[in-house]
């Protein structure tokens, strides 16, 4: 019955959306106030039964009710209750019906919450999220119809994919697709304004702050998952640069770059086309990446024909890239280039260009990346693999250029090629830097990196990362001056400016963070119970009693106690329970790992293996992984960042200076 | 029972995936020609060892982990076999550990997997042929692209210095104006 019934809210939900998309043109073509309400109203009706179905779909979830393919295919009856929640998006049909839902509440909200100043382009802005909602629906009632039926109902489920039993998974794949979704507003008003022929009033304050919500939701949500890949899967890394996580890292790196020009057409009314193109590129980016990991176009070009959901994304994909080029082509023209006097000049202008020089071609890296081998194979039949190596052979340089455009880019002004106090910041900056370096240096153990071209790697790396955070603070204590230390007014007035500040702070120790995968230790250790062993400075203690068995929730745990001291006081600093688990539904065994550790590094012990018979003799991988903490503390301070300057008033307003009121300080 | 610890854990290593597609585990690449016969060439002890191996520390020597980081892992997403206990990333290291036995160098067993597995056991794409592209693509870009960038940039400061702070639509405007002032002092 339930089934049914979520069935028909998803047909009606595209139903209702084409219709929306049709009326919403219509009302754009002859200006007709009333039928763009109704196309309004049939936005606000998808959402609702959008929602309801998914919210039919959990209640399933929760009534164990197996005569639903998909809730038997994903949950089980012994499945935690939370689990029971988050199996609805643990597998393709329940993630899509989670992916619209959330696009029908963004469009919702973004057609509800539309400004006044842009109520010409409404129509399109309605016209654009509803087609892609229509066709995202067309492809859930075609191929990924949770819904479908499964009778006679079996007494119990499959079970949920156990390495998503983790409630990073149950927060990193919502997050994502609010970050995605959140980039169709973008995308949309970019479609509006390029038939719409002009970038209208309130253009720019709203796209910014969809995007800078997009850039929060989506900064967190690829940190999630890398979290999740550190203590789930055990290799002791958090990026690998698989084709996934790389499909997530390019809408972010597109709207990044996106922000930055936003703020150089905010500023200078310069790069509005550019702003367009990008806004397009990034909600393009999401869908490319849902292509490369749903079609299995990944894994072979052989795979892609097999799956049926891979040509309808390649056909949308294509769709999208035509229709957009071809309204760029025919309406860019009347997207007129600068309505100011404002010239071009070698400053902070010319620094957020060669900003977004280096996030779009970090993004085309990894996109050739990806697709390379897909490229290859169809054209010299021959397989190849393109993996971390070549990635992390570019991430360097490209660091250098984030780190070197971070320090002297926000230093500059617009419209002018003298930095105020510029010797002084820079100079500063550099005397500031060596005593941070070699604290780091000291704390963080760089010397004891063993090859060479890995140690230049980080001084050289740790060094400038200090400089520019020396930089950003000498601005930063700059523009405080310019208000005389009237910390609320330069609040008030700088909230844009200083969530910047901060997440380029945030970067910069991201970026300290990374350079500790130079220094990574790694070491295989077979020991007998009660036995101990050495290992950088600790020291690790096997129990006696062996392998020991545990029960939690539906899986079985053969957990290694295993005691770790510091070496130098003797004090116990863990009582770790390195594991292997064993799930009910499942042959495999999976691996509970152990973190532990300070700020400086990470203990991450791997029960690798043991003796089956007795349990008393286990190899037991060691990694001592740098720094991994400071990644985590970074980005929080990128998502803090970017929410800090959300909530700037004025940003993006044309009549800042009015809506600000009168605010030049008497020095 | 063969225990393969991070055997599927490492083989969704695709991670996402998990929600994304549960199909992945059957777009698991299929192994090259040369791959099955690599398979039943390998001696049945040699399987032994592989379990074993995971009992043992011999993967800790530096020589060893120089070139099982180079190989990829078969049957994983975006890892090395030096990363991955899957059984068939089990079944190279042993490998590698054979032929460090025999003294080859690290070139001449890269080779060896090279010419068993194609160039697809390689981590990056061999600098070669048409996979040079994908090394001359980025290189390309990140040295023009600010070359680029600054000559534009430049030429952009030619002007503003030839005619001083006025940008192209005042000059525009500046000259329609003296010719409609033109226009009206001739008559």
């Amino acid at each position: 019955m339930l089934a049914n019934y979520g069935f028909y809210l998803i047909f009606l939900c595209f139903v209702c959306s084409f219709y929306g998309f049709v009326s919403a043109i219509m009302a754009a073509f002859w200006r007709h106030r009333r039928l763009y309400n109704s196309s309004k109203m049939a936005m606000t009706v998808t959402c609702l039964s959008a929602v309801s179905a998914s919210a039919l779909l959990i209640y399933a979830f929760y009534q164990r009710d197996y005569s639903i393919a998909y809730v038997a295919k994903n949950s089980s009856n012994d499945l935690p209750p939370i689990f029971t929640l988050t199996a609805f998006w643990s597998s393709l049909e329940g993630s899509h019906t989670l992916w619209t839902s959330l696009l029908t509440i963004v469009g919702a909200v973004a057609v509800w919450t539309g400004n006044k100043d842009n109520e010409h382009i409404m129509p399109y802005v309605a016209g654009s999220i509803h087609a892609v909602l229509a066709w995202m629906f067309y492809l859930a009632i075609t191929h990924s119809d949770p819904f479908v039926l499964n009778l006679p109902a079996p007494t119990n489920g499959r079970g949920m994919n156990e390495l998503l039993q983790n409630i990073y998974m149950a927060i990193h794949p919502p997050m994502l697709f609010i970050g995605y979704t959140t980039l169709a507003v973008p995308f949309a008003y970019s479609i509006a304004a390029l038939v719409y022929g002009d970038i209208t009033e309130g253009w720019l304050k709203t796209t910014r702050r969809w995007t800078l919500v997009s850039f929060c939701f989506l900064t967190a949500a690829i940190t999630l998952g890398g979290r999740w890949a550190y203590v789930e899967l055990g290799w002791a890394g958090y990026w690998a640069w698989d084709p996934v996580e790389n499909s997530s890292f390019m809408p972010w790196l597109l709207a990044t770059a996106l922000l930055h020009c936003l703020l150089v057409q905010e500023k200078l009314g310069h790069l509005k086309r550019l702003s367009l193109v990008l806004g397009i590129g990034a909600f393009f980016m999401c869908y490319v990446g849902t292509f490369l990991t749903r079609s299995g176009v990944v894994s072979s070009v052989h795979s892609f024909a097999e799956s049926p959901i891979g040509p309808n994304y390649l056909i949308y994909l294509a769709g999208l890239v035509l229709i957009s080029s071809a309204i760029y082509a025919f309406r860019a023209p009347s997207i007129l280039p600068a309505d100011t006097e404002k010239v071009w000049g070698v400053s902070k202008e010319s620094a957020l260009v060669v900003t977004q020089f280096l996030l779009l071609s970090f993004a085309a890296i990894i996109f050739i990346g990806t697709m390379f081998p897909i490229v290859s194979e169809a054209i010299t039949g021959q397989r190849i693999s393109v993996q971390a190596p070549y990635f992390n052979m570019f991430a360097p340089w490209v660091g250098l250029g984030v780190i070197l455009g971070i320090a002297v880019g926000n230093l500059m002004r617009y419209q002018s090629d003298k930095i105020p106090y510029g010797k002084k910041i820079i100079l500063g900056a550099i005397v500031f830097a060596i005593p941070v370096t070699c604290f780091l240096i000291y704390m963080g153990d760089v010397m004891s990196t063993k090859k060479t071209s890995s140690l230049i790697a980080q001084l050289v790396g740790l060094y400038l990362a200090s400089w520019a955070i020396g930089c950003l603070f000498g601005d930063l204590y700059v523009k405080l001056r310019d208000v005389n230390f009237k910390y609320g007014l330069f609040f008030s007035r700088s909230q844009g400016y200083f969530g910047g500040w901060v997440a380029h702070i945030g970067m910069m120790i991201a970026i300290i963070g990374f350079l500790g995968n130079y220094r990574g230790m790694e070491e295989r250790v077979t020991v007998h119970a009660g036995e101990n062993f050495s290992f950088y400075g600790y020291r690790f203690e096997f129990a006696k009693e062996g392998i020991q068995l545990r029960q939690e929730h539906n899986a079985t745990l053969y957990t290694a106690p295993l005691k770790i001291f510091r070496e130098r006081d003797g004090v116990m600093i863990e009582d770790a329970h390195p594991a292997q688990s064993k799930y009910p539904t499942k042959d495999q065994v999976f691996n509970e790992i152990a973190i532990t550790g300070n700020i400086w590094h990470d203990i991450y012990v791997v029960l690798v293996d043991f003796d089956k018979i007795d349990g008393k003799r286990v190899t037991f991988q060691i990694n001592i992984n740098p720094t991994v903490r400071f990644v985590w503390g970074a980005v929080m301070m990128m998502v803090l960042g970017g929410l800090i300057a959300l909530f700037d008033k004025f940003r993006g307003n044309r009549s800042r200076d009015v809506v600000a009121g009168a605010w030049e300080v008497s020095a | 029972m063969r225990l393969s610890a991070r055997l599927l854990v490492s083989s969704i290593a695709v991670l996402e995936f998990g929600y994304f597609s549960p199909r992945l585990m059957a777009q698991m690449p299929e192994p090259s020609p040369k791959a099955p016969q690599a398979a039943t060439e390998t001696p049945a002890p040699s399987q032994d060892k592989g379990v074993k191996g995971l009992l043992g520390t011999e993967d800790n020597s530096p020589a060893f982990r120089d070139v099982a980081k180079e190989l990829r892992c078969p049957t994983c997403t975006g890892l090395s076999v030096l990363e991955s206990d899957a059984s068939f990333s089990v079944q190279i290291k042993d490998q590698v550990h054979e032929q460090m036995k025999l003294g080859k160098s690290k070139e001449d067993i890269v080779k060896y997997f090279v010419e068993r597995y194609g160039p697809w056991i390689l981590r990056e794409p061999p600098k070669e042929g048409f996979n040079l592209l994908a090394w001359a693509v980025p290189i390309g870009l990140l040295v023009l692209g600010p070359i680029l960038i600054w000559l534009l940039i430049w030429r952009r400061r030619v002007q503003f210095n030839v005619h001083g702070v006025r940008s192209t639509e005042a000059l525009v405007h500046e000259m329609q104006e003296r010719l409609q002032a033109m226009k009206e002092k001739n008559g």
